[in-house]
C-alpha cells in the first residue's frame, strides 16, 4: 500500500466510535429542526402571506374561500324532527 | 444495497435506518476528504456535520445521473471550499503562481512519493504551504483527476499538472534533505 493510502486509512481509524456518533446526533439533531421549521412554514405560511398581502393594501386571497354555514346547507337537519315535535305537552 | 435503492427509501419513508446506513458508508471518508481541505481534526468533524446535514437536506435535487459517491464528494469539496474562502486562507489556495520558480529538472516519478513511510510523509507535507499540501492529498490520496481538482479550484488543467509537478520536486526535495542525511 502506498503511504497516501496508509495515511487515509490512518485517518479513517480516527473517525470512529465516539466521534463518529457524536457527529451523527448532531446531523439527526440539525435535520429534525429543520423537519420543524419547515413543517410550521408549511402550516403557516400561507396565512402570513396573506395577512402581509393585506396589511400592504391588497386582497386577501382567502377571501374567495367561502365557508358555508349550518342553515345555508342543503340540508339543515339531516336527522329530522325529533319525536314529539309539534304535540302539546300537558 | 445500493446506494440509490437507500436514498430512494429514504426519500420515501425518512426511515432512520436509512440515514444511518448511508453515514456509515460515508462518514469516515467524508472526513478524510476534508480533512486534505481544512487539515485540522476540529474543522473537519465541523464539516463533516454540515455536509451531512446538506445531503440529506438537499437529498431531493439528486437525480442519479451521477453516482451517489460522486455527489457526495463534490458537496464536500465545495463545502471545504467555501469554509476555506470565508476563513480567508484562499488566496493562497486558489493562486496560480507558486513560490518556487519553474523547474526544468525531469519530473519526479509518483514512486518517490508514494514509497515514503507514513511517518515521513507526515513530515514532508507538515513543511509545505497549505495550498501545496491541499494539491498533493487531493491527487495522491484522494484520487481527485487533475480535471475535477481544476474545476473545483477554478483554474486550467495544465496550470494544476505544472503546480503538481514542482510540489512534487519540494517535497522530494524536504524529503531527501530530511531522510536521505539520516539513512
Amino acid at each position: 500500500m502506498n503511504s497516501f493510502l496508509a495515511l487515509r486509512d490512518q485517518e479513517l481509524t480516527q473517525f470512529t466510535g465516539e466521534r463518529r456518533q457524536k457527529v451523527r446526533h448532531r446531523v439527526e439533531r440539525n435535520l429534525h429542526t429543520a423537519e420543524f421549521i419547515a413543517s410550521v412554514v408549511e402550516l403557516f405560511g400561507p396565512v402570513l402571506a396573506d395577512t402581509m398581502n393585506v396589511l400592504g393594501g391588497g386582497h386577501s386571497m382567502l377571501e374567495g374561500e367561502k365557508l358555508r354555514i349550518l342553515s345555508e346547507t342543503e340540508d339543515d337537519d339531516p336527522y329530522g324532527p325529533g319525536p314529539g315535535v309539534g304535540e302539546i305537552v300537558r | 444495497m445500493e446506494d440509490m435503492d437507500i436514498v430512494q427509501a429514504y426519500r420515501a419513508h425518512q426511515h432512520a435506518t436509512c440515514f444511518q446506513l448511508l453515514y456509515d458508508r460515508y462518514a469516515g471518508k467524508v472526513f478524510s476528504k476534508a480533512m486534505t481541505m481544512l487539515h485540522r481534526e476540529s474543522e473537519a468533524e465541523d464539516a463533516v456535520q454540515e455536509i451531512f446535514t446538506k445531503i440529506f437536506t438537499s437529498l431531493g435535487k439528486f437525480e442519479g445521473h451521477s453516482k451517489f459517491s460522486t455527489w457526495v464528494y463534490s458537496i464536500t469539496y465545495n463545502l471545504c471550499i467555501d469554509k476555506i474562502r470565508r476563513g480567508k486562507r484562499s488566496r493562497e489556495l486558489f493562486a496560480t503562481e507558486m513560490d518556487d520558480p519553474p523547474d526544468t529538472a525531469e519530473e519526479v516519478p509518483d514512486e518517490a512519493l508514494l514509497t515514503m513511510q507514513v511517518s515521513e510523509l507526515r513530515y514532508v507535507l507538515g513543511q509545505l504551504t497549505e495550498a501545496e499540501r491541499t494539491l498533493l492529498l487531493m491527487k495522491y490520496k484522494d484520487g481527485v483527476k487533475v480535471r475535477a481538482i481544476a474545476q473545483l479550484l477554478g483554474k486550467n488543467e495544465s496550470a494544476v499538472k505544472m503546480q503538481l509537478k514542482r510540489i512534487k520536486e519540494k517535497a522530494k526535495r524536504i524529503h531527501d534533505k530530511q531522510f536521505a542525511t539520516i539513512s
